[in-house]
């Protein structure tokens, strides 16, 4: 995957406030970057992600092995 | 505000991107790369910055609006730069779109509005069918003794009303200002089921829907303005009826219009008989209407009336009594009569824009190949193809949409002008357009739109994008397959061109026919005018014949006026009815419905003066008057139908009259007058008018053969009437040129449209037949040129482009004559004198379209056989 393609999700996000950004100057550089950090808001979203992501897999993986499930 | 922060949220994003960028490039560096191989590195592993640019952007704002937005400025400046083509082809859009939102209008109010009553879906009308009538649809009206048996033991049904059409000279109370018009008589249920209520006053009672109850009037309202001024006083006040003086009980509401808008007042049914009629069974003349009960069919309602009927007529043997009773939902009763022509014209008009639309599909489709190359080039870097269609389609959302409005205009216009031209439209006053109207039209713009852009889009951002980019160096041979696009869509709408012209001709055809149709009399310089004595002074047979008697020799003594002669009814008029006869010599084996012919009465002079020829016998004298009156003369129909062309003369009939039956001697037998154009020809039998008998000759026409110009005879002849009775009034004073002209009408109307419509999409098929061949010569300009150099004749360039053109016309003119062939068969019930398969019109229609495609093909192709060689190769 070609890493530039990451900007319009993390920009979604941004507008949907689950992150919050900033420029800072790096430690060990001598230039400033835009850094993301998640807000609470987003923390919670992420536990429902989370959350809806597991059911999903549970669902997918009852479906391709149904034995596993009761055996 | 909101513009500044996007553009600072912009200046970050190209920031942020750029950082990221410039790490990277320096983490490849620092790997070890050369400056240059790290900055392609870095770039590979970033992706393409303006489309990520515009993907993130795309986060913040309302990116399909923008492009809308811009899409719309490039389509308007596209369209401002060739001014004709896009006013042509708005106009084009215009008409189409006008067209056919008018008929939508109009049939919206004519055949899908529900009527105006209470529940109108539960109204049905109920019509006697005969068995052994094979002639016309098989609804007959409804005899008054039925429709009471009906309604008393019918119980399906919620309630039966029944009316009638009558007609009556109204005057005011000293027998002032009489005028002839139109009426009708309702029973005293009808308002009430029809949930009609009176703006003033109140309807009839059941007290006074009897023969002989109090004469009683409910005006109309148009009657109300017009005579009465709108005075609400006049209710309760009298006005004579007939010369009887009659009570004003009420006013009708404005939007009443039903049957007719004609009708001026309605009178208590049972009032338009005498106590004698009113039980008859013979007599046919009155229209039932019924309100079906919740939960009941109309099929098992009108068994239940059928089988009854089936009752009446096993009781009544020798009577023309019907066997079953046929039903239809009361809206198709009243718009049975314009349904096809609506449906046809409709359809018609959908035509010609579904013509439109693909003659603006064309020429699009050559627009968009002026412009391959640069989306060739937009599709290569990375510009989606769903953009590039939309942007295509702006223009021809923009064209359509800029006629539509137009069209709008226009069929405000036509549509008024259309129900206010078209003779005897059913709840023409109800045509008006309304937010459906006006969504109709906006769907059509985005159908047409649709239709018109998708095409040529698509097939413009199609797979070929690198062929596109690889055809333009050398254009010989190039856009085959778009050329092949254009070409079919061409066949398509040439197709449809030979269907609308086939369809025009064969109406044209009719119309014709009947315009020319022989009435069987003289037609040129001859006046009618219809009066009406009244019975109540006219009561006995010597003042009636002294009153026609005076009148002819009056007229005949007028100069200018070579003879005339008095009937009951003109040819090409309405005629009185028909009556049901036995013969005496060849008595009929069962009663059936065959033996009935046309009533008419007539003077002596009547034939030689209208030219009708005596075939067999003789025709009256002045001695079959008065009391002397049982004597008829027959028409060749007649003596064809019942003495199978036997001679007439001699024989016996006896004519069922309401009352009696009475014995009459057929004196001779003459040539058949046509009434109705549209109808095949009745057998009549004439009666001697000078017998006086008030109520079959107080109606008459006086007819008149002039010297000069008839219609300046009209005012002397009216002179003459007035100068005997100054209170009767003179109605219907038309030359037989007229009379002709009336009935054959509405079906002029019908057909003169079509033909216009058919004249446009011929025009359009030969400007869009024009438009590709002149784009595939332009393509085909080196190739032409290269010919040309190598040897090839002007002639077999010229035969080479006009067979290319002329294939697709060919193609869509067998297409068209397939298509026609199933088309016209729709057809059929608007046809006289010519069948729906007319050789003629086919080969004639055939004929126009490969001359007209021909004419249009010509042009570009006498243009390419001109190709000067050395010009054409060195463009290249």
């Amino acid at each position: 995957m070609q890493h530039g393609s990451l900007y319009p999700a993390l920009h979604r996000l941004e507008k949907r406030g689950w992150v919050a950004t900033k420029w800072d100057t790096a430690p060990d550089r001598n230039r400033e970057f835009k850094y993301y950090r998640l807000t609470n808001k987003g923390k919670k979203q992420l536990v429902v992600e989370e959350s809806q992501w597991k059911q999903m897999a549970e669902a997918v993986a009852l479906v391709m092995w149904p034995a596993a499930g009761e055996s | 505000m909101r513009w500044l922060k996007t553009k600072k949220r912009d200046a970050e994003l190209t920031r942020e991107l750029q950082s990221d960028l410039e790490l990277e490039e320096e983490e490849q560096r620092e790997r070890g790369l050369s400056p240059e191989e790290a900055r392609y590195a870095a770039r590979r592993a970033f992706g393409n910055p303006a489309l990520i640019r515009e993907q993130t952007r795309a986060v913040w704002t309302w990116k399909w609006l923008e492009q809308l937005v811009r899409d719309l400025k490039y389509g308007t400046r596209t369209l401002f730069r060739s001014p004709g083509f896009s006013i042509v082809s708005v106009l084009v859009m215009a008409l189409g779109i006008g067209a056919t939102t008018s008929l939508f209008t109009i049939v919206r109010a004519v055949l899908l509005r529900p009527l105006p009553f209470r529940d109108p879906g539960k109204l049905v009308m109920l019509y006697e069918h005969f068995r052994q009538n094979t002639g016309g649809d098989g609804f007959n009206t409804v005899a008054p003794g039925d429709y009471r048996d009906w309604r008393s033991q019918s119980r399906d049904f919620e309630d039966l009303a029944a009316m009638r059409s009558y007609g009556g000279i109204l005057s005011g109370v000293h027998s002032e200002l009489p005028e002839v018009v139109q009426s009708a008589g309702g029973s005293a249920n009808l308002f009430p089921l029809l949930g009609v209520s009176p703006v003033l006053g109140r309807t009839f009672t059941s007290a006074e829907d009897q023969p002989e109850g109090t004469p009683v009037v409910l005006l109309t309202w148009s009657l109300f303005q017009r005579r009465f001024a709108g005075d609400p006083s006049i209710v309760g006040k009298q006005i004579h009826l007939d010369t009887t003086p009659t009570t004003v009980i009420g006013v009708l509401p404005s939007w009443f219009t039903y049957p007719d808008a004609r009708i001026q007042f309605w009178m208590p049914y049972a009032q338009t008989f005498s106590p004698g009629n009113y039980a008859m069974r013979a007599g046919h003349q009155s229209i039932v209407v019924a309100r079906l009960k919740t939960g009941v069919s109309a099929e098992a309602a009108t068994r239940e009336v059928s089988s009854l009927q089936y009752q009446i007529h096993l009781a009544n043997p020798s009577r023309p009594v019907a066997e079953d009773v046929w039903f239809r939902p009361m809206i198709d009763d009243l718009a049975r009569n314009v349904r096809t022509p609506l449906l046809v014209l409709l359809g018609a008009v959908g035509c010609m824009l579904l013509i439109a639309c693909l003659n603006l599909a064309n020429l699009l489709v050559a627009r968009s190949a002026a412009r391959r190359k640069e989306v060739a080039v937009r599709g290569a870097l990375g510009g989606s193809r769903l953009v590039l269609i939309c942007e295509q389609m702006t223009e021809s959302f923009l064209i359509c949409l800029a006629g539509g409005g137009a069209g709008l205009l226009l069929s405000l216009a036509s549509t008024y002008w259309l129900a206010a031209h078209w003779r005897n439209l059913p709840r023409a006053d109800s045509v008006h357009v309304d937010g459906w109207v006006l969504a109709f039209t906006l769907a059509l713009v985005a159908g047409a739109a649709m239709l018109a852009g998708l095409v040529p889009a698509i097939s413009s951002t199609g797979k070929g994008l690198l062929s596109g980019l690889r055809e333009s160096s050398r254009t010989v041979g190039g856009g085959a397959s778009r050329a092949r696009l254009r070409k079919t869509m061409l066949t398509v709408e040439i197709a449809l061109t030979v269907v609308l012209v086939i369809s025009a001709g064969l109406l044209f055809k009719s119309f014709l026919h009947l315009r020319t149709a022989d009435l069987g009399c003289r037609v040129d310089h001859v006046i009618t005018m219809k009066f009406g004595l009244p019975e109540i002074q006219y009561d006995t047979r010597d003042k009636v014949v002294l009153f026609h008697q005076s009148l002819l020799e009056r007229v005949r003594r007028l100069p200018g006026v070579r003879g005339a002669a008095l009937v009951s009814a003109a040819p090409g008029s309405e005629p009185h009815g028909d009556r049901v006869f036995t013969i005496l010599e060849k008595p009929a084996p069962s009663y059936t419905l065959q033996y009935h012919a046309m009533t008419l009465t007539a003077d002596p002079q009547y034939f030689s003066v209208m030219q009708i020829p005596l075939l067999r016998g003789r025709v009256f004298t002045e001695h079959e008057r008065l009391g002397n009156d049982h004597y008829i003369v027959v028409s060749k129909q007649f003596a064809d139908r019942y003495f199978s062309g036997d001679d007439p003369v001699g024989k016996h009939v006896q004519v069922d009259w309401a009352t009696k039956a009475e014995v009459f001697e057929i004196l001779g037998e003459v040539g058949d007058t046509v009434f109705d154009v549209t109808k095949p020809v009745q057998p009549a039998m004439y009666f001697p008018i000078l017998s006086g008998i008030p109520d079959q000759t107080t109606e008459a026409t006086i007819v008149a053969y002039t010297s000069v110009d008839p219609l300046a005879m009209s005012m002397p002849i009216q002179q003459q009437i007035s100068a005997l009775d100054p209170e009767l009034p003179v109605y219907n004073a038309l030359t037989m040129d007229q009379i002709l002209g009336k009935t054959t009408a509405s079906q002029g109307f019908a057909s003169n449209l079509v033909l216009a419509f058919a004249a446009l999409s011929l025009l359009l098929a030969a400007v869009g037949l024009y438009g590709v061949l002149s784009y595939l010569i332009t393509q085909r300009t080196p190739d032409i040129g290269l010919r040309i150099a190598l040897g090839a004749q002007r002639a077999q360039v010229l035969r080479l482009v006009l067979f290319d053109g002329l294939r697709p016309a060919l193609l869509g003119l067998i297409l068209g004559w397939a298509v026609s062939a199933g088309a016209t068969q729709l057809l059929r019930s608007m046809l006289y004198g010519t069948g729906p398969l007319d050789p003629a019109t086919f080969a004639a229609a055939a004929t126009l379209l490969v001359a007209v495609a021909a004419l249009a093909c010509l042009i570009p192709a006498w243009r390419a056989s001109r190709i000067d060689p050395m010009q054409a190769l060195r463009t290249e």
